[in-house]
């Protein structure tokens, strides 16, 4: 069934190293076109550094990145932007300063083209466009609810509410792929249906979707395709229920009674040296946590 | 052109200033007409810088090199050339614009202070070039001294209260402008890069050339405002454009709100005007001066008259 699917995105043994630690270890995946993929993984398992390379942020050693058969590897931000992909970020991103109608605005800016002259000149090419692109940010604030906000400064909005403005603005690209990282982080149940709610409606109205998801109940909710990551490859993929049964899965959230048993094993061969010995597993886990999930490309000049 | 300015006084109100500007020279001396027409120059130049370091939030504080460029374009090519000064105007922008674009794309990618930093150097590359007297081109420390005037069919614009007049279009051409360009696609992606550069960049923006297209546009203006300056002041020297002057354009533009307009013109007075009127206490100008700003600091630190939010209701011309 799934073969039959037309490929939107397609990663192909995707690379990329901070230093030693290889964040995202030989990584393929295809995202087919209509559906809702999740990617999911223990803390640190490269998730967001997949979507950092997606989106143009970083740049990875090795592999390929088709969008709808043309390479990303080697655009700029804007230009994977403009190709069709938006995002949102894990920690939020949002205009502070600006209104909510200003922050969805952002978004209509690489599909318009009026230039200086013609904003001095207030052209009829210039006036048609900017109506336009007022008309779409309406349309976008109105699908996430939130067109009585509009004049509100984003900064003081309450916090489910700017998750939703970052769905709202990055919508307002029009894009073919919309890449969203723990949209459902930090909301509460009834946010959190919501949020599941509005993100079926996005894929029925034709937009492919692709998250990065820790809450499982809208993971294994609304999800088609579900990809599992740990220590920067990928360890299993799948339908919900596929994923949720394979052994690997449980055994990457949860470790193993053969893991126990192997740990005990060694610590009494080890005998004293047993409480300096580090749970394997999450120390790897911490590392590329702090290295590869938290900074979010803020330093990369 | 009223109504777009809606988003900071009523109409009622900027039809009263304007009244007021109009008629303020022929009661006044030519003492103050001549503050107002340095006023109306350090507008233009806060203006320019405005766009620089309020709506893209780039920290400029070499502005006053492309005003200089400006100006001895108009000084240089007057002088030998004897090119008409309404040439000049854009020849000047034009100038400041290249320079300020070569200047701007090595260095645009430099963030917050680094930036800062650059600038105050080549602030100071440029004036001390220009006190070198290159191929004899500038003058060295005495600088250039320009005769011709702004001339509308033969008359000669160079009594004070002309003057004054002259500028102020200048200003009110060039707020114009601004207005138009804050309320279009172009201003609003410079304040999405002033915001935050990574979210702007997700949005299909070019931050790298919006930042381009505001430094050059910003030197532009101070270049064709340097046109005005030299007609206005005669001679034109290095010391009219030390790292001083940059110093206080920035104090405009951070004084008055970072992308603010009006907060500009309130902000320029608040350099200009104020010194002028503390003048009396002699030496203790620059004392009271100083106390102002710190207070400024401590109760006011978004700017006299911080930049307003453009809301969906003005923009849709229903209220004021």
């Amino acid at each position: 069934m799934r073969a039959q699917e037309q490929v939107l995105l397609k990663l192909n043994k995707l690379t990329k190293n901070f230093g030693g630690l290889k964040a995202v270890d030989v990584f393929d995946l295809d995202v087919a076109s209509g559906s809702i993929t999740s990617l999911i993984g223990p803390n640190g398992a490269g998730k967001t550094t997949v979507f950092n390379l997606i989106t143009g942020i970083y740049r990875p050693e090795a592999g390929s990145i088709k969008f709808d058969g043309r390479e990303l590897i080697g655009r700029q931000p804007h230009q994977v932007a403009k190709a069709g992909i938006a995002r949102t970020f894990q920690t939020l991103r949002l205009f502070e300063n600006l209104t909510c109608f200003e922050n969805v605005l952002s978004g209509q800016h690489c599909r318009t083209c009026s230039g200086i002259m013609s904003s001095i000149l207030g052209t009829s090419a210039q006036r048609r466009e900017e109506a336009e692109v007022r008309g779409e940010a309406e349309r976008c604030l109105k699908l996430v609810d939130m067109w009585d906000f509009r004049d509100e400064l984003a900064r003081n909005l309450p916090y489910g509410y700017r998750r939703r403005l970052e769905i709202a603005r990055a919508l307002a690209t029009r894009p073919h792929l919309l890449v969203l990282d723990e949209p459902a982080g930090g909301l509460n149940e009834k946010e959190s249906a919501d949020l599941m709610e509005l993100i079926q409606g996005i894929r029925d109205s034709g937009i492919t979707i692709f998250l990065i998801e820790h809450d499982m109940q809208v993971v294994m909710g609304i999800s088609d395709w579900v990809a599992v990551m740990d220590n920067g490859g990928k360890i299993s993929e799948g339908t919900p229920y596929d994923v949720q049964h394979d052994a690997r899965v449980i055994e990457a959230y949860l470790g193993t009674d053969n893991d126990d048993d192997l740990y005990s094993e060694a610590s009494q061969a080890a005998g004293q040296r047993d409480t300096n010995v580090p749970d394997n597993k999450s120390y790897i886990g911490n590392t590329a946590g702090s290295a590869g999930e938290e900074s979010e490309g803020e330093d990369r000049t | 052109m009223a109504e777009r300015m809606g988003g900071y006084l009523s109409k009622w109100g900027l039809h009263v200033i304007i009244g007021i500007g109009i008629i303020f020279p022929h009661v006044a001396g030519n003492y103050w007409i001549d503050v107002a027409v340095f006023w109306g120059i350090y507008v233009l130049l806060g203006l320019s810088l405005n766009i620089i370091v309020g709506e893209v939030g780039l920290f400029n504080m070499g502005h006053s090199a492309f005003f200089a460029i400006g100006a001895y374009t108009t000084a240089i090519l007057s002088e030998r050339f004897g090119v008409s000064l309404w040439l000049l105007l854009p020849l000047s922008g034009l100038a400041a614009g290249v320079a300020g674009y070569i200047l701007a794309k090595p260095i645009i990618h430099l963030r917050g202070d680094y930036l800062l930093i650059v600038t105050i150097g080549l602030n100071e590359i440029i004036r001390i070039t220009l006190l070198n007297n290159p191929w004899g081109l500038t003058g060295g420390p005495n600088g250039i001294i320009m005769l011709d005037q702004f001339r509308i069919f033969g008359y000669a614009i160079q009594r004070p209260i002309d003057f004054y007049y002259l500028v102020w279009a200048f200003v009110a051409i060039t707020v114009f402008v601004l207005i138009r360009l804050q309320r279009s696609r172009i201003g609003r992606c410079w304040n999405y890069v002033r915001e935050d550069e990574i979210a702007a960049q997700a949005m299909g923006i070019d931050t790298r050339w919006a930042k381009v297209v505001a430094f050059t546009l910003g030197a532009a203006i101070a270049g064709a405002t340097g046109t005005v300056f030299a007609a206005k002041l005669v001679v034109i020297s290095p010391e009219s454009f030390t790292f001083m002057e940059s110093v206080i354009l920035f104090c405009i533009v951070i004084l008055g709100g970072m992308g603010s307009i009006p907060g500009v013109i309130l902000g320029s007075a608040g350099m200009m005007v104020l010194p002028e009127l503390l003048r009396n206490f002699a030496q203790y100008r620059m004392l009271f001066f100083g106390l102002a700003l710190v207070l400024m600091m401590i109760f006011r630190p978004q700017g006299l008259w911080p930049s307003r939010r453009w809301t969906t209701i003005l923009r849709e011309g229903e209220g004021e």
